[in-house]
């Protein structure tokens, strides 16, 4: 079977991978006849002389026959052959489109946010700012010196 | 003309034709810019629209006018003139782009005020002003009257800008003493004999007590303590004034200096008894002085509770600031007539003048550094307009600026704000027909200082005593006995008589007597006056979370009161307004504390002083306190022309009641208000040694967050999407998927999937 080897440049929670350099080695076969573990496939292929002087620098692979994405593990040359083994399937990658048209709830997002909902991640600081503002006009004028008499009376004597 | 923006003005303020509108219509109206107005009556010509302060028409049937105008707010708009008298309105006719607008004037009263030949009896269009300030052209600018107070137009017809100002000046149109100003007055009767110089203010005050009047005033600030009147001052006699308006333009700077600049503001001030007045108000935009400051002389700065133009009670003010000392600052638009013998004005035009765009300051270092970096002063003070920055909202520089603008800046904010549907009803104030004040058969006065003291001279000195037979057959009948008993209380109420509801009498009742042939004000006992006594915007200043309760934190200080707290999340992104409801009748002032236009706290705050004369017992005791009062008043009165070099001997508040009653007075006339940090509970006699003017205080959370920190952690989302539709860092809440190809995963391949998206992927 054929497999095809990349340079994966991405962390392993980005989804979609930035793959580079790819190459595709041919006769490859499992290292044990018969096996098929789809999670951490063990390789090997002979033509890696010819096919590619430097499949050590690889870091990724895809196995058409699991249709899975791996990171490699180990790659080691043994009785002129080169053993490829895959430490990991990733998952994110295998599955992309799944979940890429998926619908989810997202909680948070890097670039879609509602600003007024709490961010308790956030590092809030003890240093309060304060601000005082004055505003309107004066409610009482000490310079209008003003009496308010109350009395009591009709006062229908005026004198 | 945009009428969408009306239309959406009229629906998000729920105007119909039957909403009257009131000051604070205005007030919201003025700082929604542009939205002033609404559309007409059904019957009139469509798609024009009232602005909504002018006064009464008589026939509301085809239009919606408010029906009085009687508080304390004015509209303006920017390179608006503003024209507001009885009977009129404005309507909208043109909306610049600039945010200024045309409209028209119309008038209804054809039967002595026809200003258009061809008008009706109703609604008849009369001018139009255009938002440049440009001489309209077409003749029926000509007939905008501005009336002389004999039923006789006298038309305007010229000086509209400044330019026309200058150019009637340079034609020769004017005297030559007459720079600025033009009077009409003096156009129709060139006798130098009528006029009068002034080289500074005490001198135009001088010509008041001598009965000249200035007519027409020029400012020049530049000169020595900012407020001299540097050239001429024309005046008249008061017979001849009679027949006068006044036009007033306050400027900065000499027009023909080099480093001139003007706030031009013209205003006519009617006469007092005047049946039809007329006021328009002109102002720029402060960019626009604030550049002419900037490339002439920067020491004339403006003091902003100043800058309004109107009728406040008694107070004319003028080019000088409102503790008549600090003459270095320049109140654009108000005039002192401090003699209001001839030109005291109706109380009905208690509009004031806000223009937009202003920023003032009484720093003048800070306003130097405004000029010169942009800073906003600490204690701004700013009208703006919506569209534009607000330079007082609460989004001045942060510490933590660097993270401040983090949310602001993102264009694919998922958030709306206009999410926030709050429904709020709008609260209308009633009154009672009746109260306990109105039950009983006290009587309420409101005695200036010089009443005050005349009445005690009365009360002690003269009543009783026998000088003709009628007192004899008094005394008999034992009219005299026990009257101090009759006077109830008398108390200290400081506040202008602008803001009570007041008529006068001619008598003081006392028991079965009454002390006659006065004129003094009696305190309507019903009536209670709301004043819109200030607001201010609440604004987010991080546009997030920490805008709200508990991260934000809101106390409003009110004087007299102290402070309370404002609900957060209630109050934010709404104007907030504080009314006063003044009740001299028991000494309280009420405030009504308004979120936009729904009431939100109603608090009352002692602001009278009782002061203790009525009980008998009291009466040897009190003796001597109220011939103190007396002697008080008769000094204040004697300080009515020269307050500020009397005042200055005043100490504390404290003697009122004991001790030097003038000293007494003297320190509350000197009152000033302290730095902000002596904001506190305010009580008993030293209770006006605290700021007069409320205050609103604001905590803010403060927060550290790095710019990688939406790359890290994501922020706050909570909703659903496709993930396809998703780019970087996205955490998911109990994700579900389904697998379509082939090659399926395992149980616990799919566990760890859902793991990862609940942990965190990037897209």
């Amino acid at each position: 079977m054929n497999v095809k080897l990349y340079k994966n440049a991405s962390s392993y929670e980005v989804v979609d991978k930035s793959l580079s350099d790819e190459i595709e080695l041919a006769d490859v076969r499992f290292k044990e006849a018969g096996s098929l573990n789809v999670e951490t496939p063990v390789l090997i292929t002979p033509n890696f002389k010819s096919d590619a002087e430097n499949i050590a620098a690889y870091n990724y692979m895809y196995i058409p026959k699991f249709k899975r994405y791996y990171y490699i593990g180990k790659i080691s040359y043994s009785g002129g052959l080169a053993v490829i083994e895959a430490s990991e399937c990733d998952l994110l990658m295998t599955y992309k489109s799944d979940l890429k048209n998926s619908t989810q709830l997202v909680l948070r997002q890097e670039e879609k946010k509602n600003r007024y909902i709490v961010d308790k991640n956030l590092i809030l600081h003890d240093d309060f700012e304060f601000k005082i503002k004055e505003f309107g006009s004066p409610v009482y004028d000490t310079s209008c010196l003003s009496v308010v008499v109350e009395t009591a009376g009709t006062g229908t004597t005026v004198v | 003309m945009n009428y969408d923006i009306l239309e959406d003005y009229q629906k998000k303020y729920k105007i119909t034709d039957d909403t009257a509108l009131d000051a604070e219509d205005i007030m919201v109206t003025a700082q929604h810019t542009r939205l002033y107005s609404y559309k007409n009556g059904p019957n009139t010509v469509q798609h024009q629209f009232l602005l909504p302060s002018f006064g009464t028409i008589a026939n509301t049937t085809n239009s919606i006018v408010r029906d009085t105008f009687n508080t304390s707010m004015g509209v303006c708009f920017k390179n608006m003139k503003r024209v507001s008298g009885v009977r009129y309105v404005g309507l909208v006719t043109d909306v610049k782009d600039d945010g200024g607008l045309a409209f028209k004037i119309i008038h209804n009263d054809s039967a002595t005020r026809n200003i258009n030949s061809n008008s009706s009896s109703h609604l008849n269009s009369s001018m139009s002003l255009s938002t440049e300030l440009e001489k309209p052209t077409g003749t029926s600018f000509a007939n905008f009257p501005v009336g002389d107070g004999n039923g006789t137009m006298i038309y305007e017809d010229t000086h509209e800008t400044w330019d026309d100002v200058l150019t009637l000046q340079n034609n020769g149109a004017v005297s030559t003493n007459t720079s600025y100003i033009l009077s009409k007055q003096y156009l129709s009767s060139n006798s130098a004999s009528n006029f009068i110089l002034a080289n500074n203010w005490q001198d135009v005050l001088t010509s008041y007590s001598n009965n000249y009047q200035a007519s027409y005033i020029d400012i020049n600030v530049a000169a020595a303590n900012g407020i001299a009147i540097n050239n001429q001052k024309i005046g008249t006699t008061a017979s001849n004034a009679t027949n006068w308006d006044i036009k007033f333009f306050a400027g900065l700077g000499d027009s023909t200096a080099t480093t001139s600049y003007q706030i031009k503001t013209d205003c006519y001030l009617p006469y007092k008894n005047y049946p039809f007045y007329w006021c328009h108000y002109v102002a720029d935009p402060l960019e626009d002085i604030l550049v002419q400051i900037k490339e002439g002389l920067a020491s004339e700065l403006y003091h902003g509770e100043d800058l309004r133009v109107g009728y406040t009670d008694e107070r004319w003010y003028s080019y000088y600031n409102a503790d008549g000392n600090t003459y270095r600052y320049f109140a654009v638009g108000e005039t002192l007539l401090s003699d209001s013998q001839y030109f005291g004005a109706d109380a009905n035009i208690n509009g004031r003048l806000t223009p937009f765009n202003l920023v003032l300051t009484t720093d003048e270092s800070q306003a130097m550094d405004y000029l010169s970096t942009g800073t906003l002063p600490d204690d701004a003070f700013c009208f703006y307009f919506e569209n534009s920055a607000d330079p007082t909202a609460w989004d001045t520089q942060s510490k933590h600026e660097e993270y401040k603008n983090d949310y602001q800046t993102d264009d694919n904010d998922d958030s709306d704000e206009s999410e926030r549907s709050d429904e709020r009803p709008r609260t209308t104030p009633s009154t009672m027909s009746a109260n306990a004040a109105t039950l009983s058969n006290n009587n309420y006065y409101w005695l200036t200082a010089t009443q005050f003291s005349d009445f005690i001279r009365w009360f002690w000195d003269d009543v009783g005593d026998m000088n003709d037979f009628s007192d004899f057959i008094n005394i008999v009948q034992g009219l005299y006995e026990n009257l101090e008993q009759s006077i109830v209380g008398v108390r200290f109420y400081p506040v202008s008589s602008s803001y009570l509801s007041l008529s006068t009498v001619t008598k003081i009742n006392l028991s079965r007597i009454a002390r006659g042939n006065v004129s003094v004000s009696a305190i309507n006992k019903t009536v209670q006056h709301r004043v819109l006594i200030g607001s201010i915007m609440i604004k987010e200043k991080t546009k997030n979370f920490l805008d709200y309760h508990p991260y934000t934190k809101l106390s409003l200080y009110l004087p007299l009161y102290g402070f309370i707290d404002l609900d957060t999340n209630f109050f934010m992104g709404y104007r907030l307004k504080v009314f006063c409801v003044y009740n001299p009748i028991d000494g309280t002032l009420q405030y009504e504390i308004f979120c936009g236009d729904t009431l939100a706290d109603t608090v009352v705050a002692d602001m009278g002083i009782n002061i203790d004369l009525s009980l008998s017992s009291a009466r040897e005791q009190n003796s001597a306190m109220m011939r103190n009062i007396t002697g008080m008043a008769s000094g204040v009165a004697s300080l009515a022309g020269a307050a500020a070099a009397t005042a200055a001997t005043g100490g504390a508040a404290a003697p009122m009641l004991a001790g030097s009653a003038t000293s007494a007075l003297s320190s509350m006339s000197n009152m000033s208000a302290p730095s902000i940090q002596k904001f506190g509970k305010s009580a008993g006699n030293g209770k006006y040694e605290i700021t007069a003017r409320c205050a609103l205080y604001r905590i803010n959370t403060t927060y550290n967050r790095p710019d990688t920190y939406g790359k890290t952690y994501g922020f706050p989302c909570y909703k659903s999407y496709k993930l396809s539709d998703l780019s970087g860092f996205t955490r998911c809440e109990n994700p579900t998927l389904t697998f379509s190809g082939d090659s399926k995963p395992l149980k616990h391949e799919v566990e760890k999937l859902y793991s990862l998206l609940k942990e965190g992927v990037r897209l």
